[in-house]
C-alpha cells in the first residue's frame, strides 16, 4: 500500500490527465477506506469467521458443557465430556475401525487410480470410453451407490458371492458380518472414489511431455524404469494432491455407514463421524459429540501434519 | 564405420499423411550433416527415424553396416539433443546425465570418469547438483549435450537444438558445436530450418521439401551450383533473385552479384529500376528494386537513396537458368540462346563490352 503513489501525486502538478487515476473514479473520502488493507480482506475475514470460526470456537465451548437438547438445560461440565469419551470403549473401536478405514481406501485408491490412469492414459475411442465410464459412480448419488452394491453383496442372492462360489471360495455374510462389514464399506467407497483419481491422474500423466519418455527411451529406460523414475517422480505432485484430499475424504466419511451398515454389526463398521452424529443426534448428548468434534479435528490436522511432513520433501513441482 | 542410409524409406502418419516419400540419403561417416529446409518438409521426422522414435512404414534404414529399422532407440548406438532440451526436471544435472550411463550397465567407476570428463567439457562443474530448474536456458542446453556426449555413440542427432537460445549465445554454442564435432570424430546429424546455421556449420548439408531431398552437398557447393529454384531461393542470404522469363524459363542472380554500377569488362544484363526500400545492414545495404522484370533484391556496398533510378548490371558469369520445371538448365548452347533471348524484352539491354574496346577507352 504504501508504495502506491499517493491520490494527489496522480494528479500532477503540470494540470495535463494521467492514466488510471483511482480518485477520479471513486469519491475521495472512499478512496482513502479502500487504501486501507484490513477494508479489503475484509469479506473474507468476515464469511470465514462466521461460517468457520465462529462454529468451531461454539464447538469448542459446548464440549465443556452439560447440554440437553431436549430439556434445553445447560450447565458447565470442565472435562467430563472429554473423560467419558476416553471412558467408552466405543470410542477406542470407532478409532480403530477409522484408522483402518481411511489407511487402506486412501492406499488402494490411489494404487487402483494409478494403474488405471496409466492403462487408460492414451487417448483413443475406447479408453475415452472406459474413461467415462469408471468416471460414472462419482457422479451418481452415494444412495442409489449403496443400494446397487446392497444388491451386489447380498449374501444369498448377490452376484459378488455367486462369482466367489464359482471359483471355489466361501461365500461371504459382508455386511451383515463384523468380520467383513468394514471391508464391505472400504470396497464400496474405493469403487466410487475410483473415477475422480483416475480422472486426476490421467491429467496429470498427460501434462507429462511426451519428450521426456522419448528421452528416457534413447536413455535404454525399461518400462519400469520409467514408471518409477519418470514417470511417477513427475506425477508426484498430483499424487500428492489426491493423498491430502482423499485422507481427509476417508475420515470424514460418514454417508456410506449410515446407508450400508449403520455402524454396524456391534459397531464393527462405524467410524467417527458417524459415531459423532449417534451421540449428538441419536442420544442427544451434545457436549459429548463436539467434545468429540474437538478430538477429530486435532486428529485430522495431526495426519495432514504428517502427510506434508512426509511427502512434500519428494514431490517434484 | 557410422555412416547413415536411408534406402527407398517412406513415412506415412496414421492419419494417412505421407510426410517422406521414397527418400534415399546417405549421410557420411564422420561428416557434421545439416538437414535444412522449411517448417514441414520432413527433415525433423527423417532425424526421428534415425532415432527410432518414429517407426519407418516402408523401406530401409542403416547405421553403418546394421540395419537398425527396427531396433528400439536405446539399442541404436544414437544420442540425441532435443529442441526443448528434454531434460528430467525432477534429477539434478548430475543424475540427468547419470540416468543413461545407468541404464547401459556401465560399472560405477566408468560413470563418474565419464560424468567428471562431459560437466567439465561443457562447464557445468558448479551445477552438478543443482535441479535444472535453477539453470538458464543456456545452461540446459548443456545438460542435454552432456547426457548426449557420456554416451560415446557413433552418432549424434540434434534437432534445433539452438532454436531456443537468445542471438548471442547460439552464435557460440554454433561454433562450439563445431569444435566438438571436430574433437568427437562422431558422425553428426543436425536438423535446423535456418539456413545460416547449415552453411556455417555442415560439412554436408541436405535441403528438403515437401518431403524429399532438392539437393544434397557442401555448403559451397549448394551456394554455388544449385539444382533446382528451391534451393538458389532458399540457400544465401538473402536467397536468389527469380525472374520470369518468356518460354517460361526462369533467370536467377544472387543480390550480392548484382551491381548499381557498371563494372570493367562488363557483359551481362542491364536491369533500369527504382529503388523501393532500402535496409542498412551496416558495411551494405539491402535494397528492393523495381524493374520491369519485377522486384528483385540487391545487396550492395553502394550507397543510394530511395526513389532513385538506378541500373542493375548482373554479369553474364552470375546468372543461372531454370527450365519450366524450375531444374536448373546446365547445357551451354540453351543458355546462349536464353541470353539472347533475354534481349527482345521490352527494356532489358544485354550489354557486350569487349575487353578491347574497354581497353581502348
Amino acid at each position: 500500500m504504501q508504495e502506491n503513489i499517493p491520490a494527489k501525486q496522480l494528479h500532477d502538478k503540470k494540470g495535463g490527465p494521467t492514466l488510471m487515476k483511482p480518485g477520479r473514479m471513486l469519491p475521495r473520502a472512499l478512496n482513502k477506506v479502500l487504501q486501507n488493507p484490513y477494508v479489503l480482506i475484509a469479506p473474507a475475514v468476515i464469511l470465514v469467521s462466521i461460517f468457520s470460526l465462529y462454529p468451531i470456537l461454539f464447538a469448542v465451548k459446548v464440549s465443556f458443557m452439560n447440554w440437553d437438547v431436549v430439556t434445553g438445560e445447560q450447565s458447565f461440565a470442565g472435562f467430563n465430556n472429554y473423560r467419558s469419551i476416553f471412558a467408552d470403549p466405543d470410542s477406542m473401536q470407532v478409532l480403530k475401525n477409522t484408522l483402518i478405514y481411511a489407511f487402506f481406501t486412501v492406499c488402494f485408491g490411489l494404487i487402483f487410480a494409478l494403474m488405471i490412469g496409466i492403462l487408460l492414459q492414451k487417448s483413443t475411442f475406447l479408453t475415452n470410453l472406459v474413461q467415462s465410464v469408471i468416471f460414472t459412480p462419482h457422479i451418481v448419488s452415494f444412495v442409489s451407490v449403496t443400494i446397487m452394491w446392497m444388491w451386489l453383496l447380498d449374501p444369498q442372492m448377490g452376484i459378488v458371492n455367486y462369482v466367489l462360489k464359482m471359483f471355489g471360495f466361501e461365500p461371504q455374510l459382508w455386511m451383515m458380518s463384523p468380520k467383513t462389514s468394514l471391508l464391505s464399506i472400504m470396497i464400496v467407497s474405493i469403487w466410487k472414489g475410483l473415477g475422480f483419481s483416475a480422472m486426476i491422474v490421467i491429467a496429470g500423466l498427460q501434462s507429462i511431455p511426451s519428450y521426456i519418455y522419448e528421452a528416457a527411451k534413447l536413455d535404454r529406460s525399461g518400462r519400469w524404469s520409467t514408471l518409477f523414475r519418470i514417470t511417477i517422480p513427475l506425477l508426484s505432485p498430483t499424487l500428492f494432491f489426491l493423498l491430502i484430499t482423499s485422507t481427509i475424504g476417508a475420515f470424514s466419511s460418514f454417508d456410506v455407514v449410515n446407508l450400508m451398515t449403520g455402524g454396524g454389526p456391534q459397531g464393527s463398521s462405524n467410524l467417527i463421524v458417524h459415531w459423532i452424529y449417534q451421540i449428538g443426534f441419536l442420544k442427544f448428548q451434545l457436549g459429548k459429540a463436539m467434545a468429540a468434534s474437538v478430538l477429530f479435528l486435532i486428529l485430522i490436522g495431526f495426519i495432514s501434519l504428517l502427510n506434508f511432513m512426509f511427502f512434500s520433501k519428494k514431490v517434484h513441482y | 564405420m557410422s555412416a547413415i542410409q536411408f534406402e527407398n524409406v517412406r513415412k506415412t502418419y496414421p492419419n494417412g499423411k505421407t510426410v517422406i516419400d521414397q527418400l534415399n540419403l546417405e549421410i557420411r561417416d564422420s561428416s557434421f550433416t545439416v538437414l535444412v529446409g522449411p517448417s514441414g518438409c520432413g527433415k525433423t521426422t527423417a532425424l526421428r527415424m534415425i532415432a527410432g522414435l518414429e517407426d519407418v512404414s516402408e523401406g530401409m534404414i542403416r547405421i553403418g553396416a546394421a540395419n537398425v529399422t527396427k531396433l528400439e532407440p536405446g539399442d541404436r548406438d544414437v544420442a540425441m539433443v532435443f529442441q526443448n532440451y528434454a531434460i528430467y526436471p525432477h534429477m539434478t544435472v548430475k543424475r540427468n546425465i547419470e540416468f543413461g550411463l545407468k541404464n547401459q550397465g556401465l560399472s560405477k567407476a566408468d560413470i563418474v570418469r565419464r560424468l567428471d570428463h562431459v560437466i567439465s567439457q561443457v562447464g557445468l562443474e558448479q551445477y552438478a547438483n543443482a535441479m535444472p530448474s535453477m539453470l538458464s536456458g543456456g545452461q540446459r542446453q548443456r545438460i542435454a549435450l552432456a547426457r548426449a556426449i557420456s554416451k560415446q555413440t557413433s552418432v549424434f542427432l540434434m534437432d534445433e537444438p539452438l532454436s531456443n537460445l537468445d542471438a548471442k549465445l547460439r552464435n557460440q554454442m554454433r561454433s562450439e558445436l563445431i569444435q566438438l564435432h571436430k574433437n568427437l570424430q562422431s558422425t553428426f546429424v543436425f536438423v535446423t530450418h535456418d539456413q545460416v546455421e547449415a552453411m556455417t556449420m555442415g560439412t554436408d548439408i541436405v535441403i528438403f521439401n515437401e518431403g524429399r531431398v532438392m539437393q544434397t552437398g557442401t555448403p559451397k557447393e549448394v551456394y554455388n551450383n544449385p539444382d533446382n529454384v528451391f534451393v538458389a531461393t532458399f540457400i544465401g542470404d538473402p536467397g536468389m533473385n527469380i525472374v520470369s522469363l518468356r518460354m517460361t524459363c526462369q533467370l536467377g542472380f544472387r543480390p550480392q552479384r548484382a551491381r548499381f554500377t557498371m563494372p570493367e569488362r562488363f557483359q551481362g544484363v542491364v536491369l533500369p529500376g527504382e529503388i523501393m526500400t532500402c535496409e542498412t545492414l551496416g558495411m551494405d545495404s539491402l535494397y528492393h528494386v523495381r524493374t520491369t522484370m519485377g522486384t528483385i533484391l540487391v545487396k550492395s556496398e553502394e550507397e543510394r537513396e530511395f526513389g532513385d533510378n538506378v541500373s542493375v548490371y548482373v554479369a553474364e558469369q552470375d546468372m543461372f537458368f531454370f527450365d519450366m520445371h524450375e531444374q536448373r538448365i546446365r547445357d551451354a548452347g540453351r543458355i546462349l540462346q536464353l541470353t539472347q533471348s533475354i534481349l527482345l524484352k521490352e527494356g532489358v539491354y544485354v550489354a557486350r563490352e569487349h575487353s578491347g574496346e574497354a581497353a581502348a577507352r
